[in-house]
């Protein structure tokens, strides 16, 4: 049986969300440049965390789709298109990441020569952790990912060739970019995060990030496909999926995020505490344990109950709670380095924080109105229905195919 | 009370939900079907009720949860206090991974016990099977004809047309 391929109803759908997201864009973006010359160091604070929201949303598209593709699930062959939809973001990423060069005396401790000099640790650590290698990572990093990202999209959408050609193709772009990507990720979370506590580092760091890109990047995913769904041609088996896949996501950020706070506390060495201690005491152990209850006790315990997994208004409630808390949890990551020992959150960090999710949504839902029949696209008009046996629906096919 | 139970053996799932789907328009109704592997969404198509063994999985997990905390607890704050580390005696973030193992364990083992016990398969049990096949490739659909009003001719019409490679009834007790 083939169920119709999720995409927008008509041409103007979402018209209204991008005017909105538009405008509260371009507002943050002004309140970002005037807080460059009112108060610098704050704004380029609230633009890292704001760029690293923004990167992970985009990356988690493709990211979601070479897991869907390797694991060879089809029960979201129909809803692909919105994870395609979310990698439109990718580019803008890249322009920020470009914009966030410039802040790199602003935010990143290694890159005075004051501060290195006689600092044997950062003496050590300056042939990685200097400006023109950051640069050049930075910008190899999204070259890659752009190429990746390009031939896990392109085999996604591709309808073309028999079945079996088809699913060849798809399997290895997945594993082509979640080759390149896994790696480069690592890189990137130690420069773009980690490298802000410079004298400390630890090395599930990555897999603690990329379980928080995974998590929120299916949260957002969740929201947009129910935000598309106006003709409830989404099935409740297939949000059920959604919401189980969100709870064992929840959980696996929950474990990694444990695993490393357990071997610390253990441990117990001077070199690896003062991040925990800097991020348990006060306003921080706060945001620490609201990041902790909204990532990942809250939607387990919730989504355990399969009435709240299958149902649409259910579930879009916890992904908006674990997007929320997935800023959060940026907050905490890059926070207390930046900001001392208590939370500053004043117009100046909160516009670009703001910014780069609205950035995200109004690129994330252009690129769905694309998918309209009748509106101006690609090659993507020509696929209209995808065969694939869902849950439940497909029985009547089954049998008679 | 008794009632008459029709048993046909398919070779393919796709022949099984055909035929469950006529078995289904014909109003007769549906007591089990058997199958090598587990068919997504049958359980709904053939009317059988939503299994209680997540009852017993959540009984089971709050179970280890509670013993792993409260021995943890015990040995090595009350009973046997070492002083490991400069730790508190009463660490709960130390307790953490025994407590979640344990957890995963009692929840894992009650399901498996619970669906023995359930099913009537405890050690030293013969197996009651209705037929050898349905455990290596073929597929079964028992079926009772309770309120449908349906020949003998029919019935052996509705098998045929489906495709069932063997067919057989039983008369069994019910209370």
């Amino acid at each position: 049986m083939s169920i119709p391929v999720l995409r927008a109803p008509d041409t103007k759908w979402g018209a209204s969300a991008v005017h909105a997201l538009s405008v509260t864009a371009t507002v943050c973006a002004l309140i970002f440049v005037i807080g460059l010359f009112a108060e610098p160091q704050r704004a380029w604070s609230g633009f890292l965390i704001g760029f690293h929201a923004l990167v992970g949303l985009a990356v988690a598209g493709p990211m979601g789709l070479a897991f869907f593709h390797l694991s060879g699930g089809k029960w979201a062959r129909s809803l692909e298109a919105v994870p395609r939809a979310m990698a439109a973001a990718l580019p803008a990423a890249a322009a920020l990441g470009v914009v966030l060069v410039f802040g790199v005396h602003s935010l990143f401790e290694w890159s005075h020569a004051s501060a290195v000099e006689g600092d044997a640790i950062l003496e050590a650590k300056s042939a990685y952790l200097n400006v023109p290698f950051f640069t050049v990572r930075l910008v190899a990093f999204f070259v890659l990912w752009y190429v990746g990202a390009r031939a896990v999209l392109r085999a996604s959408s591709e309808a073309t060739g028999d079945a079996a050609d088809q699913k060849r193709r798809r399997l290895r772009a997945a594993a082509f970019f979640l080759f390149l990507f896994a790696p480069t990720w690592s890189l990137a979370s130690i420069d773009w995060l980690q490298s802000l506590d410079p004298h400390w580092f630890s090395a599930i760091y990555a897999l603690i990030t990329i379980s928080g890109v995974a998590v929120a990047g299916l949260a957002a995913c969740i929201i947009l496909i129910a935000a598309v769904d106006t003709r409830d041609q989404v099935t409740e088996a297939q949000y059920g999926d959604l919401g189980a896949l969100l709870l064992s996501f929840a959980l696996f950020w929950g474990y990694i995020w444990y695993c490393q706070y357990l071997l610390i506390w253990y441990t117990n060495l001077p070199e690896e505490t003062p991040w925990y201690i800097a991020r348990l005491a006060g306003d921080w152990g706060l945001l620490t344990k609201v990041a902790c209850v909204l990532c990942s006790a809250l939607p387990f315990v919730l989504l355990l109950f399969r009435k709240l997994r299958r149902s649409r208004r259910a579930l879009v409630r916890i992904a908006a709670l674990v997007l929320v808390g997935r800023l959060v949890d940026l907050l905490v990551l890059a926070g207390p380095p930046l900001m001392g020992a208590s939370a500053r959150l004043g117009l100046w960090e909160l516009a670009p924080i703001a910014g780069s999710v609205a950035l995200f949504f109004l690129l994330a839902i252009r690129a769905l109105r694309r998918t309209a029949v009748g509106a101006r696209s690609g090659a993507e008009t020509a696929q209209h229905v995808v065969t694939h046996s869902a849950p439940a629906t497909s029985l009547a096919g089954t049998a008679s195919r | 009370m008794s009632r008459r139970v029709h048993l046909a053996l398919f070779t393919s799932e796709a022949k099984l939900l055909a035929a469950l789907h006529s078995c289904r328009d014909k109003g007769l109704t549906i007591l089990d079907v058997r199958s090598p592997y587990p068919i997504h969404g049958v359980d709904e198509l053939a009317g059988i009720p939503r299994s209680r063994l997540p009852n017993a999985c959540l009984i089971g997990g709050v179970v280890g949860l509670s013993l792993a905390l409260w021995f943890q607890y015990w040995t090595s704050s009350i009973d046997w206090p070492i002083d490991v580390g400069g730790k508190p005696w009463n660490s709960l973030p130390a307790f953490a991974p025994v407590a979640f193992e344990l957890t995963i364990l009692f929840a894992g083992l009650s399901v498996i016990f619970g669906l023995l016990f359930r099913s009537k398969l405890l050690p030293g049990c013969r197996g009651r099977i209705s037929d050898p096949r349905v455990t290596d490739d073929c597929f079964e659909l028992a079926v009772t004809r309770a309120n449908a009003a349906l020949s003998d001719a029919a019935m052996a019409d509705l098998w045929r047309d489906s495709g069932a490679i063997d067919t057989s009834e039983f008369v069994e007790d019910i209370r």
